[in-house]
């Protein structure tokens, strides 16, 4: 730590908030002051007001649209997306029995799918190449995951996608499947990376059918990338 | 003017913390530009920036009940969520905890030189409280902030004493809190 780092000085610790904001203090520095964070209302004021400075950097930034690409992802992920004409079933109204029958069937065929759906605690959305979703994969703590395809691009004749983990303890990859060009598929974890998986990484290859023997003959790679925590405790 | 933008963007993510759909889909329209260009800074790649969109997205849904309109507005706690997501994408994917700039350089997908975009985005007018830095000091708070950068790194990275560097970043601080409290 730096002989200007007091936090018993309120000058200096000011000034540490500051820093702190800012993301400049070494590891050291940044535990010692979060810990004075977590109990003093008046140290958080501190960083509050310094968050709302250092947004001027961002203020001068010109605005950027994002690809429409962007916004489906986040609608299919949020469960937000507008549900197609066959859902709403307001529209059934004033149909014939029959017709109402059928649509009965239709539902409850809808319904069984989503009844596959669990609670999330981590997403991870693999993109096609022009950043529209392909998949979702949601994962629970407890190691149930869940992959939903939303609109993959189709992989090459002959060849699949298979997904990946790859944990940072040097262990051979660990195949979570072949992903599945329509509907979802549910996959476990095994208790044995429950600890590690969600800050592993995730990856995507493109493989034979039956996906390669093993972890250390995969095929090229096409996405990587890692889960997101959709729980606040990661956010500021 | 700014205000009432204000007030409709804590009402939508109040709405977000409702989960009402609506109510995301009017926070996107009116943010999504500005947070894309942000991470277009921090990322400089245009599909890890999209990805990282995605995932700001995902977690304002999620976390909207946390945001607190009397601590801060809501472009600052949007800012910081998605400054945190670029700069946590940026770490993870470094291959070790040392924060070199070889192993940034080597970054897989930063240094893709044909989706790079142009990091001229400055507005045309700086804002007058970073017009009121000198240029070390200007250049310094930029690292860090979208580079997340430590003292250290920047030490580095600007080819300087780490005392000459801390003192860069202190006083940029200082003048810059000094010039936005005249403002507020």
């Amino acid at each position: 730590m730096h002989e200007s780092f007091d936090l018993s000085d309120p000058h200096l610790r000011e000034a540490a908030a500051g820093e702190y904001a800012l993301g400049t203090l070494t590891r050291d520095e940044r535990a010692a002051f979060e810990s004075l964070l977590s109990v003093s209302h008046d140290v958080q004021r501190d960083v509050e007001r310094w968050r709302e400075h250092l947004n001027v950097f961002n203020e001068q930034l010109t605005p950027i649209a994002p690809p429409a690409s962007v916004w489906k992802g986040i609608a299919e992920a949020t469960g937000t997306a507008r549900q197609p004409w066959w859902r709403r079933l307001g529209l059934w109204q004033g149909m014939t029995a029959t017709a109402f029958s059928l649509a009965l069937a239709v539902t409850l065929t809808f319904s069984l799918g989503q009844n596959e759906s669990m609670e999330s605690d981590y997403v991870f959305v693999v993109s096609n190449p022009d950043s529209s979703p392909g998949w979702i994969v949601n994962a629970s703590h407890s190691g149930e995951m869940m992959v939903q395809a939303v609109s993959p691009n189709a992989p090459a004749p002959g060849k699949v996608c298979e997904l990946w983990l790859m944990t940072k303890d040097g262990e051979k990859p660990m195949s979570l499947g072949i992903l599945p060009h329509s509907g979802s598929m549910k996959v476990e974890v095994p208790k044995e990376y429950l600890a590690a998986f969600p800050d592993s990484d995730l990856v995507i290859t493109l493989e034979n059918p039956g996906g390669a023997p093993s972890g250390k003959q995969m095929g090229p790679t096409l996405k990587k990338g890692q889960f997101t925590a959709v729980e606040g405790r990661h956010i500021l | 003017m700014q205000d009432s933008r204000n007030d409709a963007l804590v009402e939508y993510l109040l709405g977000c913390a409702r989960q009402d759909a609506q109510a995301l889909d009017r926070l996107y329209r009116a943010t999504s530009a500005h947070l894309y260009a942000q991470l277009l800074r921090i990322l400089r790649h245009e599909a890890s920036a999209q990805d990282c969109l995605q995932q700001v997205y995902i977690r304002i849904w999620a976390a909207a009940g946390q945001y607190d309109a009397s601590r801060a507005r809501p472009m600052t706690w949007l800012g910081t969520m998605t400054r945190n997501i670029a700069i946590d994408w940026i770490r993870r994917q470094r291959p070790s905890e040392h924060d070199s700039d070889e192993l940034i350089a080597a970054m897989p997908g930063l240094s893709d030189i044909e989706a790079d975009v142009d990091l001229a985005q400055h507005s045309g007018e700086l804002h007058q409280c970073l017009a009121e830095l000198n240029e070390d000091q200007r250049r310094a708070l930029e690292l860090a902030y979208f580079e997340g950068l430590t003292h250290q790194d920047l030490a580095n990275q600007l080819d300087q004493p780490l005392g000459t560097v801390k003192s860069w970043v202190r006083r940029g601080l200082e003048r810059l809190k000094t010039c936005m409290s005249h403002l507020i």
